[in-house]
């Protein structure tokens, strides 16, 4: 496993200061499935999501972000689940390493982000609040894939960790693709 | 340049720390149903809610968070020739298990007000648990005494004779947040 945390590593090195541009700024949006985790209430969802990118620092990439995440309804063998399915609003800012603005070619990286999460629910909303808006924090990796100066694809999972009201945490994995497009450069 | 390139290394490093020790928490929402039926059947119920022997309840008792949502699904059999009115209320489970309807509506705290049952031969109400929310209300007692794991319910019909009105069961459905990270 270290073995292929130090080749990711190198391939992020080597793919992102080797064609990065400089400072840029561009705008993106993405699609996807939210995978909760440890989260019996909840089942698997969609996500989307929109971002901004400025790339101020070579090959860091700085992203304000929000996404919207829509949750499936469990089903269970001891009763009948007839209430709908969570919902969750994530803001918040991620920083990638990697996947420079205007690179061309294949661009793995790693992203980490703090954000605020806001789960609610309106089967229960009305009589149980569900604790608003909690900080929380996001891990994972992600490939790019420069089509021209202007647009990339991109692909990325991540894990995002919301506080709960009390002590824990809200846990789920967001597989998503998107597509980004870059303002000025070349 | 290889300065730029080292600093990236550590950062890259230090994020995918971040992810493999997000891997192996533990926190989370967990579901607990239980399902009952009445002692006694005649406009008077009552029922230990007791949720502590739950496999799910006994492996994070000592780190529970929240009680999150309580909600219930109940079905109730009217075959008077009149409306019933239905009443549920709760209780500490250390406190003295009530045998009257004055004691409990004295004491406890009721949770569904007034919910009107349709009548009729082999009239079956079924509340989902969906349908549920719409009835309760004082949830903070709720949450608080689910969150001991053991509380009483009391349950109260009006009108009719009594005789042809039956709750014929229920199931109370928990969600918890447990966990320290």
């Amino acid at each position: 496993m270290k073995k292929l945390y130090a080749v990711f590593s190198l391939l992020i090195l080597f793919s992102a200061t080797g064609h990065a541009r400089g400072p840029g700024f561009g705008v993106g949006f993405s699609v996807g499935v939210d995978l909760p985790a440890i989260q019996q209430d909840k089942s698997k969802g969609s996500v989307f999501g929109f971002k901004a990118r400025f790339e101020i620092i070579p090959t860091i990439v700085f992203e304000p972000n929000i996404s919207f995440s829509n949750y499936g309804s469990p089903e269970f063998d001891e009763f009948e689940n007839d209430i709908e399915g969570s919902k969750m609003t994530a803001y918040g800012l991620d920083v990638t390493l990697g996947n420079s603005i205007g690179a061309m070619g294949f661009k793995p990286y790693m992203v980490a982000g703090i954000a605020m999460y806001n789960h609610s629910n309106e089967s229960t909303g009305d009589v149980y609040d569900t604790g608003g808006a909690r900080v929380g924090w996001s891990a994972g990796l992600g490939i790019g894939l420069g089509l021209s100066p202007r647009f990339d694809l991109d692909a990325r999972g991540k894990i995002n960790v919301a506080t709960s009201e009390g002590g824990g945490s809200k846990k789920s994995l967001a597989l998503t693709g998107g597509l980004n497009y870059y303002f000025g450069g070349n | 340049m290889r300065k730029n390139r080292c600093t990236s290394g550590i950062l890259g490093l230090a994020v995918l720390s971040l992810v493999i020790v997000g891997c192996h928490l533990v926190s989370g929402t967990f579901v607990i149903v239980e399902s009952f039926s009445f002692t006694t059947q005649t406009g008077f119920y009552r029922y230990e809610v007791d949720i502590t022997d739950e496999e799910k309840w006994e492996d994070h008792k000592d780190d529970i968070s929240r009680i999150n949502v309580v909600g219930f699904e109940l079905w109730i059999t009217n075959n008077e020739s009149v409306d019933v009115t239905f009443n549920a209320y709760i209780d500490d489970a250390d406190a003295t298990f009530y045998s009257t309807y004055a004691e409990v509506d004295a004491n406890a705290t009721k949770i569904i007000d007034d919910l009107t049952l349709a009548a009729g031969p082999g009239m079956v109400t079924h509340i989902t648990y969906a349908q549920s929310f719409n009835y309760l209300r004082n949830v903070g007692e709720l949450k608080r005494l689910t969150k001991e794991g053991r509380f009483h319910c009391y349950c109260v019909s009006d009108g009719g004779t009594y005789s042809a009105f039956i709750v014929d069961s229920g199931k109370v459905i928990i969600t918890f947040s447990a966990g320290g990270i």
